[in-house]
This record gives structure tokens, C-alpha cells and sequence, in this order.
């Protein structure tokens, strides 16, 4: 396996710029996952480490080795493709084995190595078939059976689950992350739905219009977002922002939300008097309280889904959502006491959109 | 032991409804049969032209293909003495090598010509459009300028022939020899059919997805790795329908033999077509033109089915 180093990196299509001076580094042996919205530019990124596109600037290092100049086939990566890419003319054994025959690599290796991935993969019994035979699931496996066989450095994945329902895409997540953890192989993952991404990632980069907003841990990313896109992406439901100003006295640093009412801020937050700032706190991270002990939020909807209750509701004046890890019995219309985790509060700045320290 | 008994369907009404008046009874359809119906109603005006001035006609042959008809005389039934007498007939089978002849050499190279062109075409390429334009030229030519315009390049001091003299060849009697016009026409034929075979093949290829390229180059596959191993046998449907196609479309080679060579000289040009035509308008032998009609159709219907059995073999449980 091997590390990839990608440096200063720049791709423009014509006068558009798609990616600008990307940094980064993936550990040899780690799982990092690239996610942004649609256009951010990561499967564009993804396509460039591959080699199936050319970099317009910087520098792209395998395993030490830069392969900016480099064919694919000489990259030593292998890549998963979001609609499988399965040779329709080819059988399940001729699609694993493809790669390896253009190797010229003897008969007999080429059957233990698709022998092999197969029965790691529950493919055995469909070697003989066409992909058309084949489920979604099926196919996707097939996928990663061919990308197995040839024992790369470097996995790819260009939003493999995308094209999959939704219990298959979580059945079909732990496969893949229970697969590297077997196989140990540096992976570079692309997609937009942050939930993949926080439950498979060692590390997650935030891309938005080419630009990296955030690189960390999925728990990092959704602790300490470093600005209001990282927030508002990571986390479902997403992060609740009630617009405001920073307010100091003496010691005392609090929010004063446009509708007036007193948000506590946390301890020690920087920034000045009357600055223009977006208070931002998870949905779970509301306690409730009594009667008039708290701020006031008039319900809009109530959804209980089983584990939790989802409560949707107006406070200061926006509309925010609460979780809470009971069942509940208010109605909409009703007004329920809040009071926000002081110490688990985020303040972004209004203007810059940074996190406020 | 008491089981509890299953929900189920609220019961029926005891009363049927009301039975619509007689005076207000309607036809009533099934959804499908009211699409079928509406299917058959779209389809029966094209039906009807079809029927009118094709298999009626089609019909007719076969029927005139079984007497001796002159066009002044009532048709006579003669049974199968014109298909016995045309099996005799060495012009016949003459015409039948020719066109046989014809087909195969202007058929087997239009194949990797056209393929071929779209390939270049379809990649990116400087003044790509123009070029594409000039090469479907020759297609939308009807086949009487065409003609013409090749005549007077295949005559003795014509352009052909100047050219090959810069290359220090002697001049070509193109059309007035047995040995060289039947290639003259055949030269022809592949370059009318290779522009039109190349824009198929220009859509066969741009419905094939990126992804497979992608992922063979990932495999290793050079350019042509990914032409044999993917190109080629995902265009099989494409490569199927241009043989088929060019085929037929050979088999009823007919203007420019007529114009350029009158099936001359010796014969050696005389398409199955022209000799049908001859037969009908210049001999008025209507019986045995339709004879020779049947045996070409029969001919084009059997090449076809072959074909399509050769390609599709083992495609039924992809």
C-alpha cells in the first residue's frame, strides 16, 4: 500500500477552474473520504489521482512517486466506478479478470486471484453470469472484485452506493469498510451524503467549489467545524443557525439574537462587541426545561421516530430542529422551554463565515 | 381448538348494482384492451398504406412470378416452368454471380472503411465538422449525378486515369472492359455506402458510455485493448444492422449500373436487378422478371437470417 500526496493541485476545464491549489495527503493504509455537495469538484479529484484526467497545476505523488505524466495503468490504483462500469459483453469471472489478462499473467494465477475475490466478495456461485443478471448489489461487489484482483496500492471509489437503495447502501457501507479493515489499502472515497462519510471515513475532507473548507476526523468535523458550510453539511439533521450579535460586558460574552433574546455563548469567545454573528447548536445538543425556565420555542411539527423525537420548532424568530432521545408528548402549537448546551454552541462569523474561537 | 379468525375484505354488497339502462349500454373495455385498441388505431393508417403499396404489390409479383405475361396478353399460368427455365439460363446465373460478386467486395470493405472514419471521427479532431460534412457528401448525391459524374472520371483522359499516370500506371479502360467495370462499379458502391455506414457506426459508438473506457484504461487496456476488447463487441448490434443493411441495399444495386454501363460490357456489370428491369421493359417477359424478382427477395431474406442467426448466437442469456 502507499500514501498519496497531492500538491497544490489546480484543473480547469477551458476558463472553468474546477479545482484550486488542493492540498492534501492520504496515509498510507487510510480511509480518507472526499464529500461536498454536487460540482465541488471531487470526483473531478478523484479522476485526477486515477490519471483519467490531467492536472492542470501542482503535483500528484503515489507511494513517493509523482505520477502527474503517469498512464493509469502505471499508477497502480484501482477504481470503483458509480454505475459499476461492468463490461456488459463479459461474464462475472471475464470482468475480474480482464485487468489481469492484458497483464499476460499465467491462466492459472488469473483463476486463483478471481477464485479468490470471488468467494471474499459471495461471488462465487455468479461467475458464470452477464452483469444484466445480476441485482445492484450484485454488481457493485462485482465491481470491487475487480478492482481486488489486482492487489493495488490505492482504492478508488467514485460514489459506488449512490446507484443503490437505501438498505442495500447501508448493508453494502459495512462491506466496504469491513473489507478495508481486512485489506488495510489506502482508499480515497467520493461522496455527497455526509452519512456515508461520517460512518466510513478515517478522515473526511470538505470540498466546496474546489476550494477545501475542512480536512479531519468525522467526529472533529462534527464537533469543531471550522466554518458555516462545514457545519451546515456535516450532520443530519443539519445544524441550527439563529442570526445575532456578540455581545460583551466586562467579563460576560453572550449572544443577543435579532429578535432580542440572551443566548448564552459558552465561556471564553472571542470576537467584539456588536460584531454580526450566526449562533449555531446541533439539534441534540438542547436540554429542556421548565416552564419559563429557558428560551421559548412555539412547535411546528413533531416527528417521533421510534429511538428519538424529531421536534420542529420557531425560536428567536427562526425556524430550528431539536432531537431529543425520548418519546414526547407535546403538540404543535404548544410551546416548549430550551436551553442550548453552553460549552457545545458554535459562533460563526456573519461576514467571513468562520468559526469564532 | 378456536382460531382466531384473519382479517379480511369487507363483505360484498348483497345487491348488485344497478345494471346501466339499455338504452345507455356501452362497450366495456379492460384498460389493456383499450390500449391494444388504441395501439391498432394509431398503426392502421400505415398498415393500410403499407398493405396498398407494398405487399399488395409483393403479392402480385409472386402470383405473375407463376405465368407467362407480356403486358399485351392475359397472364397465363404456367406453374414453375419460369424458375426452371431461369435455372437453366446461364445469363441468369451470370447476373446472379455478378451481383453476388458485387455485394461481397462492396459489402466486406465498407465494413472497416466506415468503422473506421467514425472511430477518427469521433474523436477530437481540427475542423472536425467540415470534414464530416465533405465525407457525407457522396450520400445525399442522387445516384444519377453521381453516376454521371463518375463516368466522365473513369473515361480514358479523365481524372482517374491522369492520376494514375502521375504514378507512372497506364491507363485504365475502366468501363469499356469486362475484366474492369464490374470494379468500377464496385469502387463506387463503397464509396457511396462508407459515408452513410460511418455515420451509424459514429452513433453506435457515441451511445457507448465513458465509464467502460475509464475503467479499461484503469484495467491496462492501451487504445487498442479498448478497440477489440470493447469498442468492437459493443457495436455488435451496430455492426449487425450495417451488414444487413449494406447488403440489401447492394443486392438492389440498379441506377448506376444502368447509367454508367447498361450491364455491358459482356455482361459484366448485369446486376440482378438490371437484368430484372431488362427482363420486364426491354423483353416484356413480366413472368420471368417476377421470377427473377422472387429469387431476390428469397436471396436477401436468406442472407439476412443468416446473419442475424450468426450474430446473435449465444447473445440469449446475456
Amino acid at each position: 500500500m502507499a500514501s498519496i500526496e497531492i500538491r497544490a493541485v489546480d484543473k480547469a476545464f477551458g476558463a472553468t477552474q474546477v479545482l484550486h491549489a488542493v492540498d492534501l495527503e492520504v496515509a498510507d493504509g487510510e480511509f480518507l473520504v472526499l464529500v461536498g455537495p454536487s460540482g465541488c469538484g471531487k470526483s473531478t479529484l478523484l479522476r485526477l489521482i486515477a490519471g483519467l484526467d490531467e492536472v492542470s497545476g501542482g503535483e500528484i505523488a503515489i507511494g513517493g512517486r509523482v505520477v502527474n505524466d503517469l498512464p493509469p495503468k502505471d499508477r497502480d490504483i484501482a477504481m470503483v466506478f458509480q454505475n459499476y462500469a461492468l463490461y456488459p459483453h463479459m461474464t462475472v469471472r471475464d470482468n475480474m479478470a480482464f485487468s489481469l489478462k492484458l497483464r499476460n499473467e499465467p491462466k492459472a494465477t488469473v483463476a486463483k486471484k478471481v477464485a479468490d475475490a470471488a468467494e471474499t466478495l459471495n461471488l462465487t456461485a455468479y461467475l458464470d453470469r452477464y452483469p444484466r443478471q445480476l441485482s445492484g448489489g450484485q454488481r457493485q461487489r462485482v465491481a470491487m472484485g475487480r478492482a481486488i484482483v489486482r492487489d493495488p496500492e490505492v482504492f478508488l471509489f467514485d460514489e459506488p452506493l449512490s446507484n443503490l437503495d437505501a438498505k442495500l447502501r447501508v448493508q453494502m457501507r459495512v462491506e466496504i469498510k469491513s473489507l478495508h479493515q481486512r485489506l488495510h489499502a489506502t482508499s480515497v472515497y467520493v461522496t455527497h451524503d455526509q452519512i456515508e462519510a461520517m460512518t466510513m471515513a478515517d478522515r473526511i475532507v470538505v470540498l466546496q467549489d474546489g476550494r477545501v473548507e475542512q480536512i479531519g476526523t468525522p467526529l472533529e468535523l462534527y464537533d469543531h467545524p471550522s466554518n458555516l458550510f462545514v457545519a451546515g453539511f456535516i450532520g443530519s439533521p443539519a445544524m441550527n443557525f439563529v442570526r445575532g450579535h456578540l455581545r460583551r460586558r466586562d467579563d460576560a460574552v453572550w449572544i443577543e439574537a435579532n429578535d432580542g433574546t440572551r443566548l448564552p455563548s459558552g465561556s471564553g469567545r472571542q470576537g467584539q462587541e456588536g460584531q454580526e454573528v450566526v449562533y449555531s447548536f446541533r439539534p441534540e445538543q438542547l436540554t429542556l426545561g421548565a416552564a419559563g425556565d429557558g428560551i421559548p420555542a412555539r412547535i411546528l411539527v413533531i416527528e417521533p421516530t421510534g429511538a428519538d423525537t424529531h421536534v420542529y420548532c420557531e425560536l428567536c424568530g427562526t425556524q430550528i430542529c431539536a432531537v431529543f432521545g425520548e418519546r414526547l408528548e407535546f403538540k404543535s402549537g404548544e410551546t416548549l422551554w430550551v436551553k442550548p448546551k453552553g460549552e457545545a454552541v458554535h459562533v460563526f462569523d456573519s461576514a467571513t463565515g468562520k468559526a469564532l474561537a | 381448538m378456536p382460531v382466531a379468525p384473519l382479517p379480511t375484505q369487507a363483505p360484498r354488497p348483497a345487491t348488485a348494482p344497478a345494471a346501466p339502462s339499455a338504452g345507455r349500454r356501452r362497450l366495456r373495455l379492460s384498460l389493456s384492451a383499450k390500449q391494444a385498441a388504441f395501439g391498432i388505431a394509431i398503426l392502421l393508417p400505415t398498415l393500410a398504406v403499407l398493405a396498398i403499396f407494398r405487399f399488395l404489390p409483393m403479392i402480385e409479383a409472386f402470383y405473375l412470378s407463376l405465368t407467362a405475361y407480356d403486358l399485351v396478353h392475359p397472364p397465363k399460368f404456367v406453374g414453375l416452368a419460369n424458375f426452371v427455365s431461369l435455372a437453366q439460363d446461364p445469363l441468369f446465373l451470370k447476373s446472379a454471380r455478378v451481383s453476388l460478386t458485387y455485394v461481397l467486395f462492396s459489402v466486406v470493405p465498407v465494413l472497416p472503411l466506415s468503422l473506421g472514419l467514425a472511430v477518427l471521427f469521433n474523436r477530437s479532431l481540427f475542423i472536425k465538422n467540415v470534414l464530416r460534412s465533405a465525407v457525407f457528401m457522396p450520400v445525399v448525391m442522387p445516384a444519377v449525378v453521381m453516376a454521371v459524374v463518375w463516368t466522365f472520371m473513369y473515361q480514358q483522359d479523365g481524372v482517374i486515369n491522369t492520376l494514375l499516370g502521375w504514378l507512372g500506371i497506364d491507363p485504365i479502360p475502366w468501363l469499356r472492359s469486362s475484366s474492369s467495370a464490374l470494379w468500377a462499379v464496385i469502387l463506387i458502391g463503397i464509396w457511396r455506402a462508407t459515408p452513410y455506414y460511418m455515420v451509424i457506426f459514429l452513433a453506435g459508438l457515441q451511445a457507448i458510455p465513458a465509464d467502460y473506457y475509464d475503467a479499461a484504461e484503469i484495467d491496462g487496456a492501451g487504445d487498442w485493448a479498448k478497440f477489440w476488447h470493447i469498442t468492437l463487441p459493443l457495436l455488435k448490434p451496430t455492426t449487425l444492422l450495417v451488414i444487413v443493411m449494406n447488403v440489401i441495399v447492394a443486392m438492389k444495386v440498379f441506377a448506376v449500373p444502368l447509367i454508367m454501363t447498361g450491364g455491358g460490357p459482356a455482361d459484366s456489370t448485369r446486376v440482378l436487378p438490371l437484368f430484372i428491369y431488362q427482363t420486364a421493359f426491354e423483353f416484356f417477359d413480366m413472368g420471368r422478371a417476377a421470377a427473377m424478382s422472387v429469387f431476390l427477395f428469397v436471396g436477401v431474406m436468406l442472407f439476412s437470417f443468416i446473419q442475424v442467426r450468426m450474430f446473435t448466437r449465444g447473445d440469449e442469456q446475456r
